[in-house]
């Protein structure tokens, strides 16, 4: 009974709805520009709902992160520019959409499927926060590590010319990360001498970059191409698309919930994971992955919505934040007096449920602001490119600004702009490197925290075949990396062949 | 029927790769000095050690796939050629100019001249060139553009500006 009544908080207060929407309006719009991120928006937040209600701050925080995770979409598939890093894997298959003039009904697509996952996310937050958090627990620093081997390899698989390509990149990424003082010796490493670099690269600076930046000068460099005049014609896809493609969202809804609820891993990882997952497992897509495949549009942002309930689960029950946004989360709960953590659920049990309703509350209005508005956002790419480029990258310098009000920023970010032209000039991928950044440190971490547990490195290895989860995390990597390597391609293309010869 | 995929080297990809290979090795030597400092699996040093190994090893391979790539390829080219086609291929005058732009722009904000004004200036010259023109139209563009810049993010979302 009392459950109901803590459900039903936003109901009774209907400014906390009125706060929710409001905050999906401005979400979806913060992570449909390139380089302003969710996180951003909700650190912002955190400081001017200082005074606040905790009610109320919270309300417009959930509607903000749901509103940017799907946001980040609307860019992805106009633009190929990933409004935030959970879209990353929505471009590849978007993007070639809206070229083919589709972009209408691609949006409604990824706006269903956002509001499919993220339904299912809130349910699983609601009913399965004590058996995955459970689960999480029991990962050893080893299974952290291998996790985020997993991640990387799998991103790697994305986009790229050679195996090798991608595997540069995501080294280089986590190279980077480890740029600056070491957390446990306070090392200098790469600093050679410059105290600008002790704080480390940062990895929105990196992302705005890579992402922003690199894509405006990609489209510079091909001014003279004109730009496919988006049709919106349809925007709600059919009933029969929606029941077609169920079993994938479903699917897809599962994973995100999984990685979402895994410490460190959020939507990002979990959009790269359900489009690979849809790769492997949609044997006769209409249109190839890569090329406009819709099926390539629904696992990702399916996934990338379903884990902002999963991130919640490890946040709520262990005070570990499950991704970046739920970790500002965690300060702007401290900056109220609640401490995240198995306590949070005993003590102030009407706030888990106020965030589970508020969660709801927002994939109703999700529903609402993602279908309606298309026509308008849709004019943005109509701009002339001459005219929006310059934007963009004026945007990129605020939104890098932002985080740390550092000019040095600006200068990393326009660095890695240019690496990110050039890697991209030359089929080298740069969402590896990106993850590789923001993974650095879970990878360190935990790789020194096993090391010194297990006593060496060769004990290290020895102790993932004494684990059943370590066995399936690295029976996962071997998989990964044998399916995309060069010779099992040849291998597939020469069966491929003589299957299509008979 | 599936004959070989023949694939040819972009324009400078070999030079890139090149570039990426002396990064990968600089990164490694002092990766590998940091490791001799304290020469530990769990050492500071240990991490970047594998990475900049894995970055030198990985770099090589490709190189080497470039390099017979450019074997099946009986052409030869002069100097002068591969420089043009360079030029053509990733350093277009458009992205020159806006390299130039971008690093104008980055000049003006370290020199302290102010958000308001560096800003306005790079979207203006940016715009006109990139425009081939149209000086009237993209002054009311920068004009419009600043302004939803200082009120969304200056005043409602109270963003510090650089």
């Amino acid at each position: 009974m009392d459950i109901m009544q803590y459900l039903l908080i936003p109901i009774t207060e209907p400014m906390l709805s009125v706060l929710v929407a409001i905050g999906v309006f401005v979400g979806i719009y913060v992570g449909a520009i390139p380089g302003l991120s969710g996180t951003m928006a909700v650190s912002l937040l955190v400081s001017f709902t200082f005074g606040w209600e905790t009610n109320s701050a919270i309300s417009l925080m959930m509607g903000i992160f749901s509103g940017a995770v799907y946001g980040g979409s609307r860019s992805a598939i106009l633009l190929n520019i990933p409004g935030a890093p959970a879209a990353v894997a929505t471009s590849f298959d978007g993007y070639p959409l809206a070229q083919k003039g589709l972009a209408g009904e691609t949006i409604g697509v990824a706006t269903i499927s956002s509001v499919l996952g993220g339904f299912l996310g809130c349910i699983a937050l609601a009913f399965l926060a004590p058996l995955v958090s459970s689960i999480a627990l029991k990962f050893a620093p080893r299974d952290f590590l291998l996790l985020a081997f997993m991640g990387m390899m799998l991103v790697s698989s994305l986009g790229s010319k050679s195996l090798a390509r991608a595997l540069v990149t995501a080294a280089i990424g986590v190279l980077l990360g480890t740029v600056g003082m070491d957390p446990i010796s306070a090392y200098p490493r790469f600093t050679f001498g410059s105290t600008n670099l002790l704080t480390g690269v940062d990895y929105i600076t990196a992302m705005i970059g890579l992402f922003g930046v690199s894509e405006a000068l990609m489209q510079i460099r091909d001014l003279d191409i004109k730009a496919v005049k988006q049709k919106i014609d349809r925007i709600v896809p059919s009933f029969l698309s929606i029941k077609k493609n169920f079993p994938l969202t479903i699917r897809s809804s599962i994973l995100g919930i999984i990685v979402g609820a895994l410490p460190g891993a959020g939507g990002d990882i979990a959009a790269l994971l359900a489009y690979d997952q849809a790769k492997r497992t949609v044997r006769h897509p209409e249109t190839p992955f890569g090329k406009g495949a819709v099926e390539g549009v629904i696992a990702p942002e399916t996934a990338n919505n379903a884990a902002i309930g999963g991130a919640f689960i490890p946040m709520l029950t262990l005070g570990i934040p499950g991704d970046a946004i739920t970790a500002v989360m965690i300060g702007a709960l401290l900056i109220h007096g609640l401490q995240p953590g198995p306590m949070l659920m005993q003590e102030t049990p009407h706030l888990f449920y106020l965030i589970v309703s508020t969660l709801a509350i927002s994939n109703v209005f999700l529903l609402i602001f993602g279908l309606a508005g298309i026509k308008i956002f849709t004019k943005l790419v109509e701009i002339p490119k001459g005219r929006l480029l310059p934007i963009i990258i004026i945007l990129s310098v605020i939104s890098t600004y932002a985080v740390n009000n550092s000019l040095t920023d600006i200068l990393w970010m326009v660095g890695f702009g240019i690496l990110g032209y050039f890697f991209k000039v030359y089929d080298y991928p740069v969402a590896p490197t990106v993850l590789g950044i923001i993974l650095a440190d879970l990878i360190e971490n935990n790789y020194r925290r096993a090391v010194i547990s297990a006593g060496s490195i060769l004990k290290l290895v020895g102790g993932i075949f004494t684990s059943p989860l370590s066995m399936i995390l690295l029976g996962i990597i071997i998989f990964s990396f044998v399916t995309q390597s060069d010779k099992y391609n040849k291998w597939r293309d020469k069966r491929d062949a003589k299957k299509a010869a008979k | 029927m599936t004959g070989k995929k023949k694939i040819i080297n972009k324009p400078g990809e070999k030079g890139f790769s090149i570039i990426m290979l002396v990064i990968g090795i600089l990164f490694l030597i002092e990766s590998i000095r940091m490791f001799i400092e304290e020469p530990k699996s769990s050492s500071y040093g240990a991490l970047p050690l594998f990475l900049s190994c894995s970055i030198v090893i990985l770099m090589l391979k490709i190189l080497l796939v470039e390099y017979r790539n450019n074997g099946t390829n009986k052409e030869k080219v002069s100097l002068k050629d591969s420089i043009i086609s360079v030029k053509n291929y990733a350093f277009t005058q458009d992205i020159v100019f806006e390299f130039i732009f971008m690093a104008a722009y980055c000049i003006l904000l370290i020199l302290g001249l102010g958000f308001e004004i560096s800003s306005s200036l790079f979207l203006l010259i940016s715009m006109t060139y990139l425009m081939r023109g149209q000086l009237l139209k993209n002054s009311i563009y920068t004009l419009i553009t600043m302004a939803f810049i200082l009120i969304v993010f200056k005043t409602v979302f109270q963003v510090i500006l650089p």
